[in-house]
């Protein structure tokens, strides 16, 4: 009777890209078993952000933001409308997302995709819900005209958290708007040429509050809270939950959606990292 | 304070209403009321389901909203989400694999809470339709009202036109109502783990947490109503089949 | 209506350029973390991005060449880019005839036969529009497409040329180009002088041609020197950091 007495070698090595393709979520728990990810952050940790105004010249107001390697350009442009009839001294804000396949492979040409018109709706519902403009400033003449504001948020790098990214460029964008101060006579709306903007022939809008907000997702049934998820981490984990404050720490937004039942402590936590979050934000935006 | 239907207090939600199997050709239709608000959702499923969508370990569950006037928008893409993620954890996909399931919620009536009772209506229907669900799901919505600051329950859509903050959520009957009444503040006692939340508008974290605690206690009611109306479905259909 | 002054006396051009200068150029590669290869460039103010995606799998199997690989060109305008929202629809025909015309230009001269059976996507991003966009858009596309190593015989450079009312000029402004002025895109390979593209939609005397076209060609000489500065500098910027 043979006996082995060579120890058993391992049956597969593999390299650590070859192991992160075959089996993404076991790649993944052994660098959240030692409380970081993959790219060297803490489960907490947000990307470095930045923010610039002004990229666009041809838009009202334009900001760019980066958080990681997400980029976005947001563009606001003012139009002249006819208010409706119920409202006839408030005028529009039309936020519009577009992630099309220049800023990543996930993304296939044609129709806006489910994530860019939930994200869409989930800013129209933070700017009008939580009343972040007066519509009624945006009148022009009751009845007769009104300012539409027509805010474009163009993905062209997308690496996770669009919401977050998409919503800091809009609140940049409205704070960097100049419109040009019209004059209402018989139907016709009028603006002065002049070429340099300053305080006497144009505005700024005056916004009530600037809500910004914090994303996480879940991972391995509810047990872990990532802030911030790239798109690695958005594609196998389950749950996402985005709070969204504005500079008072009152909550403009509150979503969890999939991943299974969370206790409410967590969502307490991600309240609270949120309110960090949007502190951070707002001191790097003031800083422009 | 009198509710501007003058027939509720702050925490009663609106009659409900509920029918099952409408729907001839599909495996599993119902129908929910929340008073004046009524959701049609049929459940066709597990089927055959594209190549190029099918999914090797578990059944592809896709959720298609359609409004009451209109052509779907950007809301309905939103509702069609939030279904979709809420149950994929909820429906044993494994015991299908390579197949799909799709869900079509239809708007009938909309007097406010359209999301909690297509929620509630296409709970009815899986069950209906026989889909395996490891617990079912009771979804009811919240406002805070403008003027009084009071927390109403189920509001209709004149209520919703005057709410400070409008909280949809989302709960599974695993877990059972604290019965003491501290408890129901407790955030660290895990008494009522959320399922889905979807809240705007303007409010602090008191006010949500509150709005979590009372919507619990009132998806606890419509646990109840889903389990008689299937009973009795079940009970019909007994005697149906053996008369 | 008094009409706008193109040529003052002395010459210069309503933006204070000489007929035969470009505008300030600022290029920039691999912007974007996600495309195998980018470009960002600025003539004056238009900002045009280029991603370029590729070789990679052909979205459609039918369309699968067995030889080479097929070149998908797609534009997208941003909503704010132009100087009235217009919100362009992917099928805007004019759209897809620039596309077509990228797609013709680089058909050419990129070594499809290397990447047999694949697809290389270029997508085009026009964030802010004064003028020359195709141009712009196929000096970007170059500089995307050696970003992601893929195989050229030569730069594409090109350059818009017309007759703005006394003179020949290049690099022709959103005002030049709306009012009734000629202008002719012209792409270049540098090295073999060969024009790969020449695209005119308004009339132009046969007599001033020459004249046009040899200053576009001296626009894109222009163009594939500061074009290749980028393209060297970023390359000497890895070489360095991979020797570390």
């Amino acid at each position: 009777m043979t006996s082995t007495s060579a120890a058993p070698s391992p049956a597969f090595t593999f390299s650590a890209s070859t192991f992160q393709k075959l089996h993404p979520a076991e790649y993944f728990r052994k660098f959240i078993s030692q409380g970081v990810r993959p790219d060297g952050r803490l489960l907490t940790g947000f990307r470095p952000t930045t923010v610039h105004y002004g990229v666009i010249s041809t838009a009202n107001g334009s900001a760019m933001v980066r958080v990681g390697g997400t980029t976005v350009v947001c563009g606001v442009k003012a139009e002249v409308a006819e208010p409706r009839l119920d409202s006839p001294d408030q005028g529009y804000l039309v936020p519009n997302v577009d992630l099309s396949p220049i800023c990543s492979s996930a993304f296939r040409p044609g129709p806006p995709s489910e994530q860019a018109q939930v994200t869409s709706d989930a800013i129209d519902r933070v700017l009008k819900e939580s009343k972040v403009l007066d519509l009624k400033d945006l009148c022009i003449e009751e009845g007769k005209a009104v300012w539409s504001l027509w805010i474009d948020v163009v993905c062209v790098s997308y690496d996770g958290n669009i919401y977050d990214a998409a919503l800091a460029s809009v609140m940049a964008a409205l704070a960097n708007v100049r419109i040009r101060k019209p004059t209402y006579d018989e139907g016709i709306v009028k603006v002065s040429g002049a070429q340099e903007l300053d305080d006497d022939n144009s505005f700024k809008l005056n916004l009530n509050r600037t809500p910004l907000s914090a994303s996480f997702v879940l991972f391995d049934t509810s047990l872990e809270l990532l802030a911030d998820p790239n798109f690695a981490e958005e594609s196998i984990c389950e749950g996402q939950i985005s709070v969204t404050v504005d500079e008072e720490g009152q909550i403009c937004a509150l979503s969890k959606v999939g991943g299974g039942s969370s206790s409410p402590s967590i969502l307490k936590e991600c309240v609270d990292r949120a309110k960090e979050r949007s502190k951070d934000l707002r001191a790097l935006m003031q800083q422009q | 304070m009198a509710r501007l239907d003058r027939t509720r207090t702050a925490n009663q939600l609106r009659p409900f209403f509920s029918s099952q199997n409408l729907l001839n050709r599909a495996d599993g239709s119902a129908q929910f009321d929340f008073g004046g608000s009524s959701v049609l959702c049929s459940v066709v499923g597990p089927a055959e389901v594209k190549i190029r969508d099918e999914k090797l370990d578990r059944a592809t569950i896709e959720v298609i909203a359609r409004p009451l006037v209109g052509l779907p928008g950007i809301k309905d893409k939103s509702r069609e989400r939030s279904i979709r993620e809420t149950l994929e954890p909820l429906i044993l996909s494994g015991l299908h694999p390579r197949t799909g399931i799709q869900i079509v919620v239809q708007t009938m009536k909309d007097d406010g809470c359209i999301l909690s009772t297509a929620f509630n209506a296409t709970v009815l229907a899986l069950l209906d339709a026989g889909i395996p669900l490891n617990s079912i799901l009771g979804s009811v919505t919240c406002i805070v009202d403008e003027k009084s600051g009071e927390i109403l329950l189920d509001p209709t859509t004149e209520e919703l036109s005057q709410a400070k903050s409008t909280h949809v959520f989302v709960f599974d009957n695993k877990s059972s109502i604290s019965t003491t009444g501290a408890a129901a503040m407790d955030l660290d006692s895990e008494s009522s783990p959320i399922l889905f939340s979807d809240s705007t508008g303007l409010y602090t974290e008191e006010e949500y947490f509150k709005c979590a605690n009372i919507c619990h206690k009132a998806a606890q009611t419509v646990h109840g109503f889903i389990r008689t109306a299937v009973q009795k479905k079940l009970e019909k259909e007994y005697q149906q089949t053996h008369a | 209506m008094s009409r706008v002054e193109l040529l003052s006396p002395e010459g210069l051009r309503i933006d204070g350029r000489r007929p035969a200068e470009l505008r300030k150029i600022t290029s920039t590669t691999a912007v974007l973390s996600q495309a195998d290869g980018s470009a960002y460039l600025e003539h004056g103010n238009t900002k045009v991005l280029a991603a370029v995606y590729g070789p990679r799998e052909a979205r459609h199997r039918a369309l699968v060449l067995h030889d080479r690989a097929i070149i998908n060109v797609e534009f997208n305008v941003a909503p704010f880019s132009t100087g009235e929202r217009r919100r362009r629809t992917k099928n805007d025909k004019r759209l897809l005839e620039m596309a077509s015309f990228v797609k013709q230009t680089f058909e050419p001269v990129v070594v499809t036969t290397l990447y047999a059976r694949s697809q290389i996507d270029i997508y085009l991003q026009i964030i802010q529009h004064d003028g020359g966009t195709l141009q712009a858009c196929i000096n970007a596309a170059t500089m995307a497409l050696i970003d992601a190593g893929i195989a050229m015989t030569d730069y594409v450079c090109a350059c818009t040329a017309g007759w703005v009312e006394r003179e020949a000029a290049i690099d022709l402004n959103h005002i030049e180009e709306s009012s009734d002025t000629s202008e002719v895109t012209v792409a270049m390979l540098p090295k073999s002088g060969k024009i790969t593209l020449m695209q005119m939609e308004s009339r132009l005397h046969v007599d001033k041609l020459e004249e046009v076209l040899s200053l576009a060609g001296e626009g894109c000489k222009q163009m594939h020197v500061v074009m290749d500065k980028t393209i060297r500098d970023r390359a000497e910027d890895l070489a360095a950091k991979m020797a570390v």
